[in-house]
């Protein structure tokens, strides 16, 4: 953590708003693309990073700078939709294929089009990836946090924390896989389908 | 999965948050700095009124002795052993009542002679003088 945080940080536990707008400020792009990243619901990320930016103020008197301050907010951030995705998980009713974004996000998808079509493939095998595996895959490989720093923010011992990334890895290779497939029979059809007309 | 398709994970793109984000969050704040404020408020108030009710009622326990349920306790020892017949009637369960009645004007609608008064006095010490309803 460097110094300027650390500053802002005593600050906000003193009650000072400027300090935690001025940290608003600089987290609130990586919370919102973090919880969009989890949830796959942009306008619940918003909501759950205001959460999470309201929680910052009230429980900073519980942080202790032994953890770098970015690590506590993802922390924060990860129980915020840990708990908002094991509601939504109890009240799902209807596949995920069948509902239209309602807010499309400001996202940049790769100018390729193969590209955007696996990513797009990608964001569906995230998105049925169970919390368990998904929150370690993202903080790794999205936010390039270090396992031992996922460790220490998820208070999980290292060893469960590499299973976890690896195995939710594995399942996501093999959805991937799966989708190709699919996709690359449905083009055969498709072709097929033009070559008879 | 090889490292080129984790690279692609970390390309998957990214969102920003929305422009008015930040008071969005400020607002938020003061909500439930108010929130709090009426529930310390809330919470401090009936605190003291249950102090100030547990403060009288170990007043009127502690404090005023007399006026709590002992008195009844030691009225009990002052009770004579000799129990006089007035006193029997009064360990019954009779409620006195005096009613202010005007014997003049009834005895006025049963005779045109003068008016004589009666009164009506206990004769006997045995007997119970109220009435009994």
């Amino acid at each position: 953590m460097n110094m300027d945080e650390q500053e802002l940080v005593s600050r906000i536990q003193q009650g000072d708003e400027m300090a935690f707008a001025q940290i608003v400020r600089s987290y609130k792009d990586k919370i919102v693309n973090y919880l969009w990243q989890l949830t796959g619901d942009y306008q619940k990320a918003v909501e759950l990073s205001q959460e999470t930016f309201i929680r910052v103020y009230f429980k900073s008197r519980k942080y202790k700078p032994v953890a770098p301050f970015s690590s506590w907010i993802y922390a924060i951030a990860s129980n915020l939709a840990k708990t908002e995705m094991k509601r939504s998980r109890k009240m799902k009713t209807v596949p995920l294929d069948n509902v239209q974004p309602n807010i499309m996000p400001r996202e940049h998808f790769p100018n390729n089009e193969s590209n955007a079509d696996l990513a797009q493939e990608l964001r569906k095998a995230l998105n049925s990836l169970h919390p368990r595996y998904r929150v370690p895959v993202i903080l790794k490989d999205v936010e390039g946090f270090s396992q031992e720093e996922i460790a220490q923010m998820l208070r999980k011992p290292l060893g469960t924390i590499k299973a976890r990334i690896s195995r939710g890895r594995n399942y996501l290779k093999k959805e991937l896989v799966k989708s190709s497939i699919k996709t690359k029979s449905f083009k055969k059809r498709k072709e097929n389908e033009s070559g008879r007309i | 999965m090889n490292q080129e398709e984790f690279d692609l994970l970390k390309k998957l793109g990214r969102v920003s948050a929305p422009p008015n984000f930040e008071e969005n969050v400020l607002t938020c704040l003061s909500h439930h700095k108010r929130q709090m404020k009426a529930r310390y408020l809330r919470l401090s108030l009936a605190s003291a009124f249950s102090a100030v009710v547990v403060l009288l009622v170990v007043i009127n326990i502690f404090i005023f002795p007399q006026k709590g349920p002992l008195r009844f306790i030691t009225m009990k020892k002052e009770i004579p052993t000799v129990v006089q017949p007035q006193r029997k009637c009064a360990a019954r369960e009779v409620i006195p009542i005096v009613e202010p009645v005007n014997y003049k004007n009834e005895i006025e609608t049963l005779s045109e002679k003068s008016t004589t008064i009666y009164i009506l006095e206990q004769v006997s010490e045995e007997t119970c003088s109220e009435i009994n309803y």
